[in-house]
């Protein structure tokens, strides 16, 4: 053990914490930074937001309320020129007035604002303009008024005048009329006389006066009419044409009576003054039109100072608007440079804050630390002689140090156990020497055990287990724990009894029995559960205890069974081969037997095919022959009898010979005909149906047609069918039609030869005709057996029992293909078998065999014939 | 009424079979019998008209040459009105169904038997357009 010694220099600085401080305040700074220029930018834009809302908003208000006023300026000049009456006049100039002074305040507040010189003056120019245009027209329209006032005020009088003019005159005119009337009635010869001289004088009296009334109204009319006239040209053609009617009155007016032309003057004199003076009412119209016309002009000076006026508030306005947009873009520069510079000083003050942090914390501080943590972890993990950082005079040099120490112990530590292991390692080898005797000495025993072909198993003299080989383990399928527990023979037992090794006994009284014989010597041999033969010595040992040897004889057993199955399956197959080699022969015989009868059976066909056309031709000549013959007897009816009576009778002969043989060629044809019809058979197309059906019913059904037909053939005929039908036999796919075909043929074979026996008389009185007919389940196949104890066949006609055209019968009974077209139908159409034995004068047995499923055997087919 | 027949044989010796078999029937006037002997010949007969009116055509099946089925699917798409009977030796069943669908009316075996061909034809004589079967 050694003291804590500090090591290397100690050195004055800062400790981590400081550091740590130091690089903290670093980092702050940088966002102090950011902070001043994000406040300098907001300042800024600021300043720029103030000059726009300062200097540029303001004129751009005032000019756009400027330029309202203008327009409704605008709109009060044609205004005016609509005015009628002084009142009317008085509101339009006061709202006028009203809004020419707003203007001149705006005008004045722009002139405040730092609006150019130049636009100013341009709207002061015509602002000037405007107002004395205005109080040009102001002045006008008073005077239209006015004008317009004195020509209302004249025609009123006028009218008055005239209307005083025709009271006047009215009244005379009645009085006149009046006159007139009393004239014309009644009185003496002088009053009438003195009536007609006054009549004549008021008749004089009347005409100017209506003349002049005439006048009156002409020029009143025309004076009304010059009142609203239009132009100054028509008001000269309505003064000259008042001019005319006054001058016609005034000539008119000597011829009146004087207190007429008295009571005339004053209206007269009226309607002049009013009519043709400059004071009168033409005068008045002339002074309006004027007045209108200056107005129309002043009107029309208005509205171009006022587009003047308009256009440079206008250009004010524009000029405002592009104020505004210099200086808010002006502010978005700003702001834009503002976000530039604090993005800036944001980034770098993070890339310092990375920097910080990697090269001084990361580097300096964890480092040394991470290095620290596996020195330490290294000195844990055994090694001793690394280095430690200790240079420095922080709080991690100071860790190193502590470090330094503890390594050192642990280098003492090391050398201490070292020196143990040392003594325990001597100690384990001599064991290892001993126990490796030891094993040597068992693993003989072992081998010798292991090696030995037999299973052996050691019972002591307690009857414990002692010893055991891997093959009796093997050979009684025994675990290695069981016999490791080194259990009592009894217990052996019992675990082999319980695994159900002697089949089922039971457990206890199996112990018992075995224990009991364990005493003796014993050899026996045991068949396992499993097949496995086992041969068994048991043998007790001299010193106490016993030994079992167990040998493994299954293979032995085996070959043993092997050979005696070979000896028995060679006796077998010597056998089998000599029967399949009998089968053969007889399945060639049959097949060459098959083949020929079918090529016969096709030859007869086609030879059939070809005799069946020029038959047909015999048999029809023949027919019609034999009617000629009736007709050419009854065609010489009525000269035969002029014959003489031999000739007669000769003829006669001839003619009936002659019919004998017609009819004799008629039969024999029509026998050729039958002969060549069953030879037809044999090229029976395959058109017939499969079926299932129950082949016994077939065969009662065939049974009763056959006995039918030979009873009535002849009357005589009996038998004793007898009938062995299986009747489980099972449907059996057949073609019905033909099958009876041959089932009736077989039938009729067999009542043929009975009758025949009987016939032959040889027999004896006590001989019954039987046939029999037995049908037998084969599993795949149906056996049909018919047989008589008819004539039999003899042995050299049986070879040739299926020939076509063989026939024992005389000839005119059979025609040799009955048996040949069965045969036919058995073997090629159903692919069964038929076969026949017999014994003369006992029996005939045919044996037909169907297989259940009869195999699709394609007939080929005639094809014999060129011309049908 | 005197009615035509037309028989299609290559046998010669059936002119002088039928000739006999119907010598009765061709006294009274009742048919006038025509024979053809290849399918070809019929053809041409049936082209260059027949007259009295031909009210039925017997034919054979088996002849060289154009055979009797070829020869009754050829009436049967010219002459559709005609009725056809065939006559063959050979009497099985697939040329049977082959003579029905070719649109035959009847179809007798040989050796013919004449007295039911009279009737066939007694049929046809009085029930005229003929019956189909």
């Amino acid at each position: 053990m050694s003291t804590v010694t500090s090591t290397g220099p100690t050195r004055v600085g800062y400790g981590l914490g400081g550091r740590l401080l130091l690089s903290f305040i670093a980092i702050s700074s940088f966002a102090v930074i950011a902070a001043i220029v994000g406040s300098y930018a907001f300042h800024t834009i600021g300043k720029a937001v103030g000059v726009m809302t300062d200097q540029s908003i303001p004129p751009a208000i005032v000019s756009l309320e400027l330029a309202q006023r203008t327009e409704r300026i605008l709109a009060i000049g044609p205004t005016l020129l609509g005015v009628s009456s002084a009142n009317e006049l008085a509101g339009e100039s006061a709202s006028l007035d009203r809004e020419l002074k707003e203007a001149e305040q705006l005008i004045a507040e722009l002139s405040n604002s730092d609006i150019s010189d130049t636009e100013l003056t341009e709207i002061k120019t015509a602002f000037t303009q405007v107002t004395a245009n205005f109080t040009a027209l102001k002045a006008v329209t008073q005077k239209r008024i006015a004008s317009a006032d004195r020509k209302s005020k004249l025609v009123s009088d006028i009218f008055d005048s005239y209307s005083r003019f025709r009271a006047f005159l009215i009244p005379k005119f009645e009085d006149l009329q009046r006159q007139i009337l009393r004239n014309t009635s009644g009185g003496s010869t002088e009053e009438r006389i003195a009536a007609f001289e006054r009549l004549n004088s008021a008749l004089r009296d009347l005409t100017p006066l209506e003349e002049i009334q005439q006048e009156a109204a002409t020029s009143f009319e025309a004076l009304l009419r010059a009142a609203n006239a239009r132009t100054p040209a028509s008001l000269d053609a309505l003064r000259n044409q008042v001019t005319q009617s006054v001058a016609r009155i005034d000539s008119l007016v000597p011829d009146l009576e004087p207190d007429v032309s008295r009571a005339l003057t004053l209206p007269l004199t009226q309607l002049r003054n009013d009519a043709v003076g400059d004071a009168g009412i033409i005068g008045a119209r002339v002074a309006e039109l004027e007045t209108i016309e200056e107005g129309r002009r002043l009107t029309v000076q208005n509205s171009i100072f006022a587009a003047r006026l308009s256009s440079a508030v206008e250009a004010l306005v524009t000029e405002s608007k592009r104020g505004v947009a210099a200086a808010a873009d002006q502010t978005r520069s700003v702001q834009k440079l503002g976000s530039v510079t604090l993005l800036a000083v944001v980034a770098l003050s993070l890339i310092s804050s990375v920097l910080i942090g990697w090269l001084y914390v990361g580097r300096n501080i964890v480092a040394r630390l991470t290095q620290l943590s596996s020195a330490m972890l290294s000195i844990t993990s055994g090694r001793r002689d690394i280095s430690i950082p200790v240079v420095g005079s922080d709080e991690v040099a100071a860790m190193g140090r502590a470090v330094e120490v503890f390594r050192k112990n642990a280098v003492e530590l090391d050398q201490l156990l070292a020196e143990r292991a040392e003594a325990a390692t001597r100690l384990e080898k001599i064991v290892k020497e001993r126990t490796a005797e030891l094993q040597r000495r068992g693993a003989v025993l072992r081998v010798t055990l292991d090696n030995m072909q037999h299973g052996v198993l050691m019972f002591d003299r307690e009857q414990k287990l002692a010893a055991w080989n891997r093959q009796v383990m093997q050979l009684l399928e025994l675990p290695e724990s069981f016999l490791a527990g080194e259990p009592q023979f009894s217990d052996f037992i019992r675990f082999l009894a319980n695994r159900g090794e002697y089949g089922l006994t039971d457990v206890e009284d199996e112990v018992q029995r075995l224990v009991a014989a364990a005493a003796q010597h014993a050899m026996f041999e045991r068949t396992r559960p499993n097949g496995t033969v086992l041969e068994i010595r048991h043998n007790t040992l001299s010193e106490g205890g016993m030994v079992t040897i167990y040998t493994d004889i299954t293979a032995a057993k085996q070959r043993e069974r092997e050979l005696e199955a070979a000896r028995d399956a060679a006796a077998e197959a010597s056998r089998t081969i000599e029967e399949a080699y009998r089968e053969l022969k007889a399945t060639q015989a049959n097949l060459v037997h098959a083949e020929k009868m079918a090529s016969l059976g096709q030859l007869a066909a086609g030879i059939a095919h070809e005799i069946k056309n020029p038959l047909n031709f015999v048999n029809n000549f023949a027919d019609i022959s034999a009617e000629l013959l009736g007709e050419l007897r009854e065609a010489l009816g009525p000269t035969i009898g002029g014959f003489k009576a031999e000739e007669y009778a000769e003829a006669e002969a001839l003619i009936t010979t002659l019919n004998n043989n017609l009819s004799k060629i008629a039969e024999h044809g029509r026998r050729a005909d039958g002969i060549v019809k069953s030879m037809l058979l044999h090229s029976r197309s395959e058109s017939g149906e499969r079926q299932n059906v129950d082949i016994n019913s077939l065969i009662e059904e065939a049974l009763n047609l056959a006995y039918h037909g030979a009873r009535a053939q002849d009357r005589e005929f009996n038998i004793t069918i007898e009938r062995d039908l299986d009747p489980n036999l099972g449907p059996i796919e057949l073609v019905t039609q033909d099958i009876t075909r041959v089932f009736l043929n077989l039938f009729g074979n067999g009542f043929y030869a009975a009758k025949k026996r009987r016939q032959d008389g040889k027999a004896g009185a006590d001989y019954h005709p039987v046939l029999r007919v037995t049908t037998h389940d084969l599993g795949d196949k149906v056996e049909v057996r018919v047989r008589d104890n008819g004539v039999g066949v003899p042995t050299d006609v049986l070879a040739k029992i299926f020939t076509p055209f063989f026939t024992t019968k005389p000839t005119g009974e059979g025609t040799g293909l009955g048996l040949s077209i069965s045969y036919d139908i058995v073997t090629q159409q159903h692919g069964g078998t038929i076969t026949v034995e017999s014994r003369v004068n006992e029996f005939t047995e045919f044996v037909i065999r169907l297989p259940r499923m009869s195999p699709r055997v394609e007939k080929p087919r005639i094809t014999a014939g060129a011309t049908a | 009424m005197t009615v035509s027949i037309l028989i299609v044989d290559d046998e010669p010796d059936v002119v002088e079979l039928f000739r006999q078999r119907f010598r009765r029937e061709a006294r009274r006037g009742e048919y006038v019998l025509h024979f053809a002997e290849s399918g070809e010949e019929a053809l041409q007969l049936l082209k260059a008209g027949i007259r009295p009116e031909l009210i039925v055509i017997l034919s054979d099946i088996n002849m060289p040459g154009m055979d009797g089925l070829q020869l009754l699917h050829e009436i049967r798409r010219d002459w559709p009105h005609l009725s056809v009977m065939m006559v063959t030796a050979y009497g099985d069943d697939e040329r049977r169904r082959r003579a029905a669908e070719l649109g035959a009316v009847d179809f007798l075996s040989k050796p013919v038997d004449f007295d039911y061909l009279k009737q066939r034809l007694h049929v046809f004589t009085s029930s005229h357009p003929p019956l189909r079967l």
